[in-house]
């Protein structure tokens, strides 16, 4: 470990196979291919020979087309899976900040989903309770805080998830295409505290679509190509690469 | 190695487990009048349909016939519950295990956990029920935490098996209902173990229910024949059984959880 201790992530050589067609196949299917002697599932490499460092307070971005490999590489950081080859390495806290609705059951309050939530990303309650007022805050959701989930907005969702994950202090947040979603004034707010967070030296890693953000944000972005890295830098050479390469990018990149 | 790494991460994360049992129970019983009440209902509804089937009208000879059947019933119906909900307990996670990295067997540990505070829940109710009845308090209640805990295992075992299994193919939920059902008339709950002949033995008390529920009425009815009905080697025996199902079940659970996220 000694030599890159500073890396807050590091992939070397890493490689993710996902297998294809119907993961759950039926018994008529099973039965099927039995008599049809096909027991091998096909197979495609949805990552192939990532090898990354990310050093401690660095902010990287991720571009790529969709079903670039953008959302198995943040997988493979989380520790969600497991890497076919290859090694990863992180240190310190990581956490993930949900997609809307996951870990959020409808039926339960905003006020128990932070609890459960926070629980699930692996923080002790009486930390999550003596951060509870700041997380309400943030989110601005003090009058619906005890309401049921179900009532909330697409926004308030996303409030409430990106407010837990920037007030419980993970050393490497982990963020995925989400903060589209809010308007203009609580995105104002996600860049101050996305500031705050970068001076307090956490690591971020970003998948995003969104250029501007990526190119303001970060001070180094990765282009991924159907489970390829092809390009890593500086973020303005690496998007106007991959601008070029993709038609209507105009369209794209105005959001 | 891994295995002690894999149980003190789940000690670490038992917030997490008591906020899911929390959130289980609060979504069960919200949004309905009666809560916990339908819970009891369903029991006893089913306790006094069996007393009057067997005991008026097939005129089943068994003293205290209610008791006999209440004392099996309360394991049998955490048993069924809780391997129903066993089927489910990831699949309706599919989120959460999809996005976030955490210890997996929270949530088949977390069902288990809510079953075993209904059995207790139920346990409240039968002792109630027996203090009303002029039935006797013995010492051999003290033999009821060890069947909960010799049942715990067992439901823990399926519970790691069925979740899991459940992920790669959805007939599990439907085999287990009928498993349970065939469960349910092998398990001495209606009728008494010696109605069946010895012969079948060997293989009938290989179902560690059998034990338990006999065990059950020896705790509450101490009488010389139910004492006899569920013997200390007939409960070490289903003790055994269940542990190894336990062992079983979890080590299934370990070698699938990694490949779970890309399967749900």
């Amino acid at each position: 470990m000694g030599a890159n201790a500073q890396n807050a992530i590091s992939l070397q050589g890493v490689g993710k196979q996902f297998a294809m067609g119907q993961a759950k196949p039926s018994l008529k299917t099973l039965a099927l291919n039995l008599v049809r002697g096909q027991w091998a599932t096909r197979r495609f490499w949805a990552l192939q020979d990532i090898s990354l460092e990310v050093p401690q307070g660095q902010f990287l971005g991720v571009i790529g087309p969709n079903g670039s490999g953008k959302s198995t590489l943040l997988s493979l950081i989380a520790g969600i899976l497991r890497p076919t080859v290859g090694q990863v390495h992180t240190q310190g806290r990581i956490c993930t900040l949900l997609e809307l609705g996951a870990g959020f059951h409808p039926d339960l309050t905003g006020r128990d989903s932070i609890f459960l939530n926070a629980a699930i990303l692996g923080i002790p309650q009486r930390r999550i309770a003596a951060a509870i007022e700041a997380i309400i805050g943030f989110a601005e959701l003090e009058q619906f805080i005890d309401e049921p989930i179900r009532a909330y907005s697409s926004g308030m969702k996303m409030r409430l998830g990106f407010a837990i994950a920037v007030n419980v202090e993970a050393d490497i947040l982990l963020v995925d295409e989400v903060l589209a979603v809010g308007d203009e004034q609580f995105q104002h707010k996600c860049y101050q505290k996305a500031a705050e967070l970068h001076t307090q030296g956490r690591t971020l890693v970003l998948v995003s679509h969104d250029l501007p953000v990526i190119e303001k944000f970060c001070q180094r972005a990765v282009w991924l190509d159907r489970g390829e890295l092809r390009a890593d830098g500086d973020p303005g050479p690496v998007l106007r690469e991959y601008e070029a390469s993709v038609p209507h990018a105009d369209e794209l990149g105005a959001k | 190695m891994e295995i002690a790494s894999n149980l003190r991460v789940l000690w670490a994360r038992r917030e997490l487990i008591w906020l899911l049992v929390l959130r289980d129970l609060k979504l069960r019983y919200q949004g309905s009048l009666l809560g916990f009440m339908w819970s009891l209902l369903v029991p006893l509804v089913q306790i006094l349909v069996l007393t009057i089937v067997f005991r008026r009208f097939m005129r089943l000879d068994i003293p205290n016939y209610s008791v006999f059947v209440f004392c099996a019933y309360v394991p049998w119906i955490v048993f069924q519950t809780v391997l129903g909900d066993s089927c489910k307990s990831l699949l309706e996670q599919r989120d959460l295990v999809r996005k976030v990295r955490f210890p997996h067997e929270a949530l088949p540990i977390a069902t288990l956990v809510g079953g075993v505070i209904h059995f207790l829940l139920y346990l409240a109710v039968l002792l109630a029920v027996l203090a009303c009845i002029p039935v006797h308090f013995f010492p051999t209640l003290l033999l009821i935490p060890l069947l909960i805990l010799i049942q715990a295992a067992l439901m823990m075992g399926l519970g790691f098996l069925f979740s899991c299994l459940q992920v790669y193919y959805h007939d599990i939920a439907y085999g287990v209902q009928v498993l349970l059902m065939v469960w349910f008339w092998l398990t001495p709950i209606v009728y008494p173990r010696k109605a069946v002949p010895e012969k079948y033995l060997f293989w009938y008390d290989l179902n560690p229910m059998t034990a338990i529920v006999g065990g059950f009425r020896r705790a509450v009815l101490p009488t010389p024949e139910l004492i006899q009905a569920a013997p200390w080697e007939l409960i070490a025996q289903a003790a055994a059984i269940s542990l190894l199902v336990l062992i079983v079940g979890y080590l299934v659970f370990r070698w699938r959880s990694w490949h779970l996220p890309e399967v749900l």
